[in-house]
């Protein structure tokens, strides 16, 4: 064992060595970005030092792509090496089992792997949270969705391993457990830790024990060990899955029907007041017309007027979300979100609103450690999250706005004074779930609030301009949009209803307005439903769908924290597509021969994985050759000692009577 | 009561999608025999061999060897079998002592006079590399290694490939001066048949992955007979012979090499007429390639065109 592992390690140091310089090279250039920022910033730069390397997506899209790539490297050049010529013979014929071999290698390739990429990520992240090095917020979660891609390479070095060990009946099979580790590592774009884990652990098992069963049957698949077998299968579907939904949307791309009438249209309002129809054809100039039809034409050449000139006419409009947490929707608190945010840069100092503390926190830009936080409650040095707080979830962090929010109330945030100044607070203490700071041409005006019960316009003085009943289109009208017309006082309000309400309805849902003067509500409507596609999956994506494994589609819901993807109406498409697959699978397990517990275990998991997962079991299983049985002359295969149908045993050739035998004895 | 074969198969086929390449194969090689494997290019004996070292699945059929189930070799087996490598496969990047060094680390019983023997025997240096050695060094290295632990059996693919005379030489010497003295059972593919005849007790011979013969040198050689049919004109022709392997037609005689020359095909050939019938002797060497090359018969008689132009051959 010791032999074999010193044997990997002298194979694969290049390459580690290689990959080990070149991570550190992209890292040390990430510090000196960071290390010129912040020299800007003491310059009197605006605010290029104010994030954390930590937490960058450059760095974590860096880590990803090269973890990738050296996983894959080390994982192919492991099978690859030995491959070559008939090594591989000399290799397995050591006196040892083929799982001690497997495990040195294991152990040599992941162990250089862990070296090459965890050595220069540990002293980046070290060098990171060494307090006085970075300017910006730090917590131990932000270095989970690193460690994930990290983990990225060994789903990929497990994988290029199998692409390297199969001795795939169809040349291109060979290469699906590469697609399947694409489809794993996408798990580092969940929004949920848990499940994102889950999976890539879940990938580099999968991946793991099928590379390991391989490595026992030299890359074939009978007489793989019992726990390998599901692992491949499932490995190969996974894969098969990705390749044929992705040949799926491609062949509706290039060769499906034309898309020629494509037209997009959505309601627009001019500044006083009307509401007007705006169709953007591919083939044709936009169209701009009333709610009668008639197109709107310029008063002066009588022309229809152009998107240009609409642009100039159009009322200006704010838009905002609203989600008020109840504990049935609460967003889950180990999310990778957003960890902090930037604010301001004042001289001297970073100020980053972190969810943690709800908070807004200075960092001192020449110490680089925290100096003091701003809540609801003013500011006071140093960090507490007993502190006042404002209201936000994690995950749904502010933008730099003039005002932040806490229960009912809404501050005003001066950050050259340090001060949070109160600025309205809602009826009887109706919790804020939106606020919005309405800033036309870099001058705030008013701050938009929603809650359960109201919309409220606020002044950027703290005053009511006005307030509309919010019920009873809270909550499936999550989308507020307040557009301010002219004359100065007017308003417009429109309520959209939210993508979750429409998918559930089925069908798209009327936009409301209401017109506003003042405090007063002048009129109200409910527009007609554009013409268009139902909310859903479009064509492509439902025959995309049925591609994809019942039970995988089971658990979306759940993986990607959304229950809109049930997709209730395609689940009978999706049992029969996996239904249809089931006997296919049956008649060709009957027709090779199959035991009775491969049959039936094929029929499971044909049934769980559809299409996907005979697409596995065609590419896994070594078919056998038949050939007429010369008693029988029924085709039978040539794996069994015995014919099928007849019984009868297979015959030696006949003889050309030059044939010469002897018993044998011992030599004299 | 005889020792168990060494190596024992029974129906042993293995299929490349709907060729055969090993078909229905029953070999049994006793213990402490050098039993050579023959065959053309293509007709199965490394498929063989590597079935045998459980490198393949077989498709169907059983085998032993040292009485594991060759499917399921386990490593305190392939410890008692020394296996060459067709082309002597090594790791080139190692100098000749960590490649010694690392073969040794897997066997207990490693004895290293007998390596070292080797060694000195081909001349090797210690910090040359692997991949810088002669194919004849590269052979005697490979040779050393697997004989340095001691196999019960060894298994030998086409050992002399591509080497030159001396080395092929010195690598025959090598082998036989460290199995005979101790009795070890070599099992080995070859092309080249002065090596056979030097060294092996038993042959088996391969056609397209079916076992056409399988039994001792010497029965071979007794077994496969060439004969001289005079005539006073030209031959008659040839009527179906049992065992013919091949006939050589030329203007007034012909001569025939076939398998079992006994009473009833000698009775069908004088039947032909012959003026006189004389065996004549057959090295052994034309006997494998008579037995392995094409069957059927040759005719070698000059036509008057060829006679003028001196040219000989015609088909």
């Amino acid at each position: 064992m010791k032999a074999l592992i010193q044997k990997e390690l002298r194979e694969l140091v290049k390459a580690a060595v290689l990959g080990l310089v070149i991570l550190a090279l992209f890292l040390l250039q990430d510090y000196h970005a960071y290390a010129r920022a912040m020299r800007e910033l003491a310059l009197g730069g605006a605010g290029a030092g104010a994030y954390s390397p930590l937490a960058e997506g450059g760095l974590l899209k860096e880590t990803f792509y090269f973890c990738a790539i050296l996983g894959a490297v080390l994982g192919w050049l492991q099978i690859h090496n030995e491959r070559r010529g008939d090594l591989w013979s000399f290799l397995v014929h050591r006196p040892v089992t083929r799982t001690q071999i497997f495990l040195a290698k294991i152990a040599a390739g992941a162990g250089l792997y862990v070296l090459a990429a965890g050595a220069p990520l540990a002293a980046f992240i070290l060098w990171g949270i060494i307090p006085g090095h970075i300017a910006a917020p730090f917590e131990w979660a932000m270095l989970l969705p690193i460690l994930a891609r990290f983990l990225v390479g060994l789903v990929y070095y497990f994988a290029a391993m199998l692409v390297g060990l199969r001795q795939a009946r169809w040349y291109a099979s060979r290469g699906l457990p590469l697609p399947t580790a694409i489809l794993v590592c996408a798990a580092t774009n969940l929004p949920s830790f848990p499940w994102m884990f889950t999976a890539i652990l879940a990938g580099i098992v999968v991946l793991g024990l099928a590379a390991w069963g391989s490595f026992h049957t030299n890359g074939f698949y009978q007489g793989q060990p019992g726990a390998s077998k599901p692992a491949l299968a499932l490995a190969l579907a996974v894969g098969a899955m990705v390749v044929a939904v992705a040949a799926c949307v491609l062949a509706v791309q290039f060769v499906g029907p034309g898309d020629n009438d494509s037209s997009t249209s959505y309601y627009d309002i001019r500044k006083d007041g009307t509401i007007y129809r705006v169709t953007h054809s591919r083939f044709r100039p936009a169209q701009i017309v009333d709610l009668d039809g008639n197109p709107l034409k310029d008063a002066k050449t009588g022309e229809p007027v152009t998107p240009q000139e609409w642009y100039r006419l159009h009322a200006r409009a704010f838009n905002m979300d609203v989600y008020i947490p109840e504990p049935a929707r609460a967003r889950p608190a180990h999310a990778p979100a957003p960890w902090f945010r930037c604010w301001q840069a004042t001289p001297g100092t970073l100020w980053y609103f972190w969810p943690r503390y709800a908070r807004l926190v200075a960092f001192d830009t020449s110490s680089r450690r925290p100096i003091g936080s701003l809540g609801p409650d003013g500011f006071s040095s140093g960090l507490s999250e007993r502190g006042a707080r404002f209201d936000y979830p994690p995950g749904d962090v502010p933008w730099a706005s003039p005002t932040l929010r806490a229960g009912a109330s809404v501050y005003q945030v001066q950050i050259e004074k340090r001060a949070a100044t109160l600025l309205f607070t809602t009826d009887a203490g109706d919790p804020i779930g939106a606020s919005l700071d309405i800033v036309p041409d870099y001058d705030w005006k008013y701050t938009a609030l929603a809650t359960r019960k109201f919309v409220y316009l606020v002044s950027s003085d703290g005053k009511l301009v006005w307030k509309s009943p919010y019920q009873p289109a809270y909550p499936d009208y999550d989308e507020i949009r307040v557009c301010l017309l002219d004359p100065p006082d007017q308003y417009a309000l429109w309520l959209s209803a939210s993508r979750r309400f429409e998918l559930q309805s089925g069908r798209k849902e009327p936009p409301q307005v209401t017109w506003l003067s003042g405090a007063r509500s002048i009129k109200s409507m409910q527009l007609p439903v554009l013409p268009g596609n139902p909310p859903g999956l479009d064509p492509t994506g439902k025959a995309a769908l049925l591609l994809v494994p019942p039970g995988l589609a089971a658990m979306m819901p759940y993986i990607m924290d959304d229950p809109a993807l049930t997709h209730e109406r395609l689940w009978p498409y999706m049992v029969l597509a996996a239904l249809l697959c089931v006997p296919v699978g049956w008649w060709l397990g009957r027709r090779y021969r199959f035991d009775s517990r491969s049959q039936v275990g094929w029929a499971v998991f044909l049934l769980l994985f559809g299409v996907p997962g005979l697409l596995a079991l065609l590419s896994v299983q070594e078919w056998p050759a038949r050939e007429p049985c010369p008693n029988c002359q029924r085709p039978r295969v040539v794996t069994r000692a015995r014919c099928e149908h007849c019984g009868a045993a297979f015959q030696p050739r006949a003889p050309h009577g030059i044939e010469i035998f002897e018993p044998m004895s011992a030599p004299r | 009561m005889s020792d168990p074969p060494v190596i024992q198969t029974r129906g042993l086929t293995r299929y490349f999608g709907a060729k055969p390449a090993v078909y229905e194969l029953d070999l049994a090689v006793p213990r402490g025999s050098v039993f050579a494997f023959l065959g053309r290019n293509g007709s199965g004996k490394t498929t063989t061999i590597r079935m045998l070292l459980g490198l393949l699945e077989p498709t169907r059929g059983s085998g032993a060897v040292l009485g594991y189930d060759l499917c399921a070799l386990p490593p305190e087996a392939r410890a008692r079998i020394g296996y060459l490598t067709e082309d002597h496969q090594l790791y080139g990047w190692m100098s000749v002592r960590q490649s010694c060094e690392f073969q040794s680390q897997f066997y207990p019983r490693w004895n290293g006079r007998v390596l070292n023997g080797i060694i000195d025997h081909f001349a090797l240096k210690p910090e040359a590399r692997v991949k810088d050695l002669s194919r004849g060094e590269r052979a005697g290295l490979c040779l050393a290694q697997t004989l340095a632990p001691g196999p019960e059996l060894l298994i030998l693919d086409d050992p002399a490939l591509g080497l030159d005379p001396v080395a092929r030489r010195s690598l025959l010497e090598s082998m036989l001066y460290l199995t005979r003295r101790s009795a070890r059972t070599i099992f080995f593919s070859s092309h080249n048949l002065a090596d056979v005849e030097r060294v092996a007790d038993y042959i088996a011979v391969l056609d397209r992955g079916v076992l056409c013969a399988c039994c001792t040198l010497e029965m071979f050689r007794n077994s496969v007979r060439q004969v001289r049919l005079r005539f006073a004109g030209a031959p008659p022709p040839l009527p179906k012979v049992p065992g013919l392997l091949q006939a050589f037609r030329y203007e007034h005689e012909l001569r025939l090499i076939l398998v079992r020359l006994n009473g009833e095909v000698e009775q069908a050939l004088r039947a032909l007429g012959p003026l006189e019938m004389e065996p004549l002797p057959l090295p052994l060497e034309d006997a494998f390639l008579s037995y392995l090359g094409e069957h059927g018969e040759r005719s070698f008689i000059l036509d008057e065109a060829d006679r003028d132009a001196g040219e000989v051959l015609k088909e």
